[in-house]
């Protein structure tokens, strides 16, 4: 018989009270470090005087709504409603197209074996890799040839074309949706196109809201590409337009970062019921 | 309501693994056909070859007489069950079942008539608005034969439909889909691994192992009369016990003596043989006299061994190791004494059994199984050819038989090799008969024996001469029990063979001339013939037509893609070869 030596009670206790306390620490000191330039944000939209100059030490000295009136209202120089229309428009389009052809091109390489498939993978795979900004004078220079400098079309076709080299996570999802649900549509006399419509497409509402929500982001924060093909105020996206504030104004430039925030914010919580787990349970047996 | 015929079906994966070989089998209307193998003996991609969800290397499929080997899985009319039941989890259970005849645009009211009568056949009537994750797995299977079964289609297959489920689920639903082939009277094709199903579900059951066919026959047949040790010891649970043995002459008769053989294969001379004695009917049912003498393997089922009292007749002293009490019965794992052999025995219920101490057991031969010790066919087996010493003799134009008695034009071109005075014909068993018919050798016999095989009967005969022929005629067909009587063997059923038992007629007609010692040469993927062919100059792009393996030649017969040119020629045997193979006429190179 091997014997156990048994610890004392109290000194359990406590060390279950520690870890816990050291994990509280812990998490609370994270929190700080996150939400603190949130929150020094949201104060500096809210500062009287506008200017960064201004600030008694971290923070704003006097407070006041004007910041959010003027985004608004004083839009002769600064046009932030026509700004924030621009994004969206962009933003929206390149969310639908992009997702589109993201989930259309993961299902193809998911599901149909073509000569090219595996050469394929692994050029977007190396591609990848580097920095979209790489290519930024070739892009330049191809949107000269198209006409489409100062066109928020130009953006679109570039956010829309370059969707699909992230089509890795969304492969990954339509793997897992068993071979034999598509073998038996095919015997059920469903064509390519149905099987696409009718099983596929319904199965994988958590990842085409998850494709929604990120193709919708980059372009929304994005701000490279709008600052090099946009050259008008009045054809800016929020990013460029709130950069082209003068140091005087930061009190508008954080009043209008944070409305940014607010679509996203919508969005998300309007579709994250659709991003639940589980969709493909009970169609085999696991 | 359909028949299937699959010929020379071959199955070539990428990288040239072969999971199906030259698979032949025709399916009959509203049969229960069970494919039955253990994992990765080809039964489910031949399932999936027939369903079109698998592209057929080469061979040929028919459905109701139709090419289907390039026809859509859709266009089959076929439904499929699956093991994992891929059922449409977003769809209920309803829907599950629509789906199919809504793409066939069907009128709604039938639609819904075939759904509900089919949820009515299958007990799922109260399920029909749920999804499939709401049901157990036994109801999710339900849904799955459900949405075949409103396809109404001409052939059902079904992929371990069973395999997923509990045992005793199992059971139930093994007696629902038997049923159920009762009712739809439609041809079945069942795959499984498991031998209990594939014996209480199938009218005829087909072997499998390593992508090959080892038998197609009734459970009842495969269980009896087993062609081979693999399929002797696949079905039935204990396993067929086999043994070394020695088959001997005794007398008028045959005995078989169970002996030990060391790993060179020769024997180990014991003063303990044991000697069995064989039945006459057994004995005259082996194969090949040649067999006697030499190294066989013997093979007896548990529930034929009985027990027995020392001294009887038979009677072999075995010591009890372990006794395992099932209730119904009683599985008796034995050593015989002075042996390395082991025997499972199964007895009655209730048999007392004396562990550790010597006790009596006896082996009931007329139930005994003998087969190759190598190859393992079955040496009890009907012959396939019966091969008679008549006189052969060889005309320009014909060959002519039994002196003058019978002459043929087709035989003499089915002769791939010159045959000499001492050629022997062989009759094939199953081609030959007892019904009168023109242009056919008459050979008068005198019947001994009939055994019935249910779908078949096998009669054995001898002639005046003492030679034997065995006729393997269908089961309705009218055949003399006994006495004297005339066997008739149509031209199509003669071959004829060289002295050494080489066969030298090939079994369809071929090319003359035939390009003889023609060598095949293989080049990553690409094979070759290389011989100089008449006409051909460069690689000349051809499939394979006809195989006929003669020994350590085989004649080969192609077809020229383009010309349509048949060439025959004789190649050295090799497995890898398949009808429907590509392969190219090349000219040796001139140095």
């Amino acid at each position: 018989m091997r014997s156990y030596m048994k610890k004392p009670v109290g000194m359990l206790k406590f060390k279950k009270a520690a870890d816990v306390g050291l994990t509280y620490a812990l998490l609370i000191l994270v929190g700080i470090i996150f939400v603190f330039p949130c929150l020094w944000l949201v104060l500096a939209s809210f500062s009287k005087t506008g200017s960064l100059y201004s600030f008694d030490g971290f923070f704003p000295p006097d407070y006041s709504l004007d910041s959010f009136k003027t985004l608004f209202t004083d839009t002769a120089m600064y046009n932030y409603p026509q700004w924030f229309l621009n994004t969206l428009l962009v933003a929206s389009m390149s969310c639908i197209i992009g997702t589109l052809l993201v989930i259309l091109t993961a299902y193809t390489i998911s599901r149909f074996e073509f000569k090219a498939r595996k050469p394929l993978m692994k050029i977007t795979l190396v591609l990848g890799m580097f920095p979209s900004f790489m290519g930024m004078t070739a892009v330049y220079i191809l949107m000269t040839q198209f006409n489409m400098i100062n066109n928020h079309w130009g953006l679109i076709l570039i956010y829309s074309a370059g969707a699909p080299m992230g089509y890795l996570v969304q492969k990954g999802f339509f793997d897992t949706i068993p071979n034999s649900i598509y073998e038996a549509a095919r015997i059920d006399g469903a064509t390519n196109a149905r099987v696409f419509c009718k099983i596929t497409l319904p199965l994988s509402k958590p990842i085409i809201v998850y494709t929604a929500l990120t193709s919708f982001a980059w372009p929304w924060s994005d701000f490279i590409l709008p600052k090099l093909l946009l050259k008008e105020r009045d054809m800016y996206t929020t990013a460029v337009g709130l950069m082209s504030l003068p140091e005087t104004e930061f009190a508008r430039f954080a009043a209008g970062a944070i409305f940014i925030a607010v679509p996203i914010v919508v969005l998300y919580f309007c579709l994250i019921k659709y991003m639940i787990n589980g969709m493909t349970a009970g169609a085999v047996k696991q | 309501m359909a028949n299937a015929e699959l010929k020379n079906v071959c199955k070539i994966y990428e990288g040239g693994v072969k999971a199906v070989n030259d698979f032949n089998l025709t399916i009959d209307d509203k049969e229960f056909i069970v494919f039955v193998g253990p994992s990765g003996c080809g039964k489910s991609t031949t399932l999936r070859m027939i369903a079109g969800l698998e592209e057929i290397t080469s061979g040929t499929l028919y459905i109701d007489g139709v090419l289907m080997n390039d026809v859509e899985p859709k266009d089959r009319d076929i439904s499929m069950v699956f093991q994992n039941y891929a059922l449409y989890p977003h769809m209920s259970v309803y829907e599950n079942m629509a789906f199919s005849l809504r793409i066939k645009k069907l009128p709604k009211d039938e639609i819904d008539r075939r759904v509900k009568e089919a949820a009515e056949i299958l007990g799922i009537t109260e399920y029909l608005d749920r999804k499939p994750k709401a049901l157990s797995g036994g109801q999710r299977q339900r849904v799955a034969l459900g949405r075949a079964i409103v396809r109404e289609p001409k052939l059902f297959l079904l992929d371990e439909p069973l395999s997923n489920l509990d045992a005793k689920l199992r059971v139930q639903m093994r007696s629902e889909i038997i049923k159920l082939h009762q009712r739809l009277q439609t041809t079945f094709v069942y795959v499984t691994h498991d031998q209990t199903e594939a014996m209480t579900m199938g009218t005829r059951i087909v072997v499998m192992k390593d992508g090959y066919i080892m038998q197609v026959d009734t459970p009842s047949n495969l269980y009896d009369h087993p062609a081979n040790d693999f399929v002797a010891t696949f079905l039935g649970s204990p396993q067929m016990n086999l043994f070394d043995a020695v088959i001997e002459r005794a007398g008028e008769g045959l005995v078989v003596r169970l002996a030990e053989f060391d790993d060179d294969g020769n024997e180990i001379t014991s003063e303990k043989n044991i000697t069995l004695k064989v039945p006459p009917l057994k004995a005259g049912q082996l194969v090949d006299e040649s067999y006697i003498g030499k190294k066989v393997t013997f093979g007896i089922r548990p529930e034929d061994i009985k027990e027995s009292e020392e001294g009887a007749d038979g009677a072999i002293g075995v010591t009890a190791e372990i006794v395992e009490k099932l209730g119904n019965e009683t599985l008796v794992y034995t050593h015989i004494a002075g042996r390395k052999d082991y025997a499972i025995a199964s007895y009655a219920a209730r048999t007392p059994v004396l562990i550790d101490g010597v006790s009596y057991m006896r082996f009931d031969m007329d139930r005994m199984h003998l087969f190759d010790a190598k190859s393992g066919e079955s040496l009890l087996r009907i012959p396939e050819v019966n091969l008679l010493d008549v006189d052969v003799k060889c005309e320009e134009d014909a060959v002519v038989l039994s002196e003058g008695r019978f002459r043929s034009e087709e035989l003499k071109n089915r002769l791939v090799m010159s045959a000499g005075e001492d050629a022997k014909i062989g009759l094939r068993s199953e081609g030959i008969g007892f019904e009168e018919r023109e242009n056919a050798l008459a050979v008068p016999v005198t019947v001994d024996e009939v055994i019935d095989y249910g779908a078949y009967k096998a009669v054995y005969s001898h002639t005046a001469v003492g030679q034997r022929v065995v006729v393997k005629a269908d089961a309705e067909a009218h055949v003399p029990s006994e006495g004297e009587a005339t066997v008739y063997a149509p031209v199509e059923a003669i071959d004829i063979f060289a002295a050494g038992g080489s066969r030298l007629t090939a079994r369809r007609e071929f090319a003359h001339p035939v390009h003889e010692d023609a060598a095949v040469v293989r080049s990553g993927r690409v094979y070759r013939i290389n011989a100089v062919v008449e006409g051909v100059k460069r690689s000349l792009a051809c499939r394979v037509t006809a195989l006929d393996v003669f020994g350590e030649k085989t004649l080969m017969t192609v077809r020229a893609n383009k010309s349509g040119e048949v060439y025959s020629f004789a190649v050295p045997t090799d497995t890898a070869y398949y009808e429907g193979m590509a392969i190219y006429i090349t000219p040796p190179r001139q140095k």
